[in-house]
């Protein structure tokens, strides 16, 4: 358990408001809130950055690849460090995978990474990262990340 | 759904500073509240009430400071909208710590107090 019970009910009661699917059983919380890496950053194994496609050009954002919020920037993002699309979001042996939410617009929302065990590992904006068994249970229409759009993967190292 | 009520009464040059700084605060607060679970630094800079504190304009500088050094949020695109300034070395983009060291920095030697 992360933080005391107060702050517990506090960051469920706050997360479970947004996204309506996650019931109290379906995830839990494993760090505090913090703003130091958002969703992109942690899918990419990073708790010091903040990625983002901003055209201000203050967020991380690989060399390279263009500053919009288009799901082709996003899966050209990954593919720079090793992931390539794929269609199904089963776990696999020695294979690590992403799933990218977007919107009804096709704006990527959302990236969630699969840990050993077939679970889901979230940081949800600036609040905290989150264990949820399954993807489903933060898509949705706003504040909730829409849909799976795109899966992807990467050898293990 | 967004709520986006909070407005400014008058223009920021004819008010005190409590009064900015009570809006400020007002502002910063629904922020917080609507943008906690966006990642996406284009949202949170859109919203409406991001986009009233830059329409403060410079004496928002010192307070949004102050944010960014209790980590309140992504104030970075505000203070660098207002004084069209970039302390931050383009290779510590997006390294959040880094970028408030540098911001506090600048802050310092310009003068600010917060």
């Amino acid at each position: 358990m992360v933080g005391n019970d107060a702050w517990n009910s506090y960051a469920r009661e706050n997360l479970e408001k947004q996204f309506p699917k996650l019931t109290p059983s379906s995830y839990a919380l494993t760090s505090p809130d913090t703003i130091d890496y958002n969703c992109v950053a942690w899918a990419a194994e990073s708790d010091e950055e903040w990625w983002w496609p901003d055209p201000m050009e203050q967020e991380y954002w690989p060399d390279g690849i263009p500053r919009e919020e288009t799901l082709s920037a996003f899966i050209a993002a990954f593919r720079t460090i090793g992931y390539e699309s794929c269609d199904s979001s089963a776990l696999k042996p020695e294979i690590q995978k992403i799933a990218i939410y977007a919107d009804a617009q096709g704006i990527p929302r959302h990236i969630a990474r699969q840990l050993p065990d077939g679970q889901w590992t979230s940081k949800i904006g600036q609040c905290e990262d989150i264990q949820h068994q399954i993807l489903d249970v933060l898509t949705g229409s706003a504040p909730a990340y829409g849909k799976v759009v795109q899966i992807m993967q990467k050898p293990i190292n | 759904m967004l709520s986006m009520t909070a407005t400014l009464s008058s223009h920021p040059s004819q008010q005190e500073p409590d009064d900015i700084e009570r809006i400020f605060n007002n502002l910063v607060q629904l922020v917080i509240q609507e943008t906690r679970s966006e990642s996406s630094t284009l949202k949170i800079a859109t919203h409406p009430a991001y986009q009233q504190i830059i329409g403060l304009g410079q004496p928002a500088i010192p307070l949004l400071l102050r944010e960014l050094e209790r980590k309140s949020g992504r104030w970075f695109w505000a203070l660098k909208a207002i004084s069209r300034i970039d302390p931050v070395e383009p290779s510590d983009r997006g390294k959040t710590r880094k970028m408030i060291d540098a911001w506090m920095q600048w802050g310092i030697e310009a003068g600010y107090k917060w």
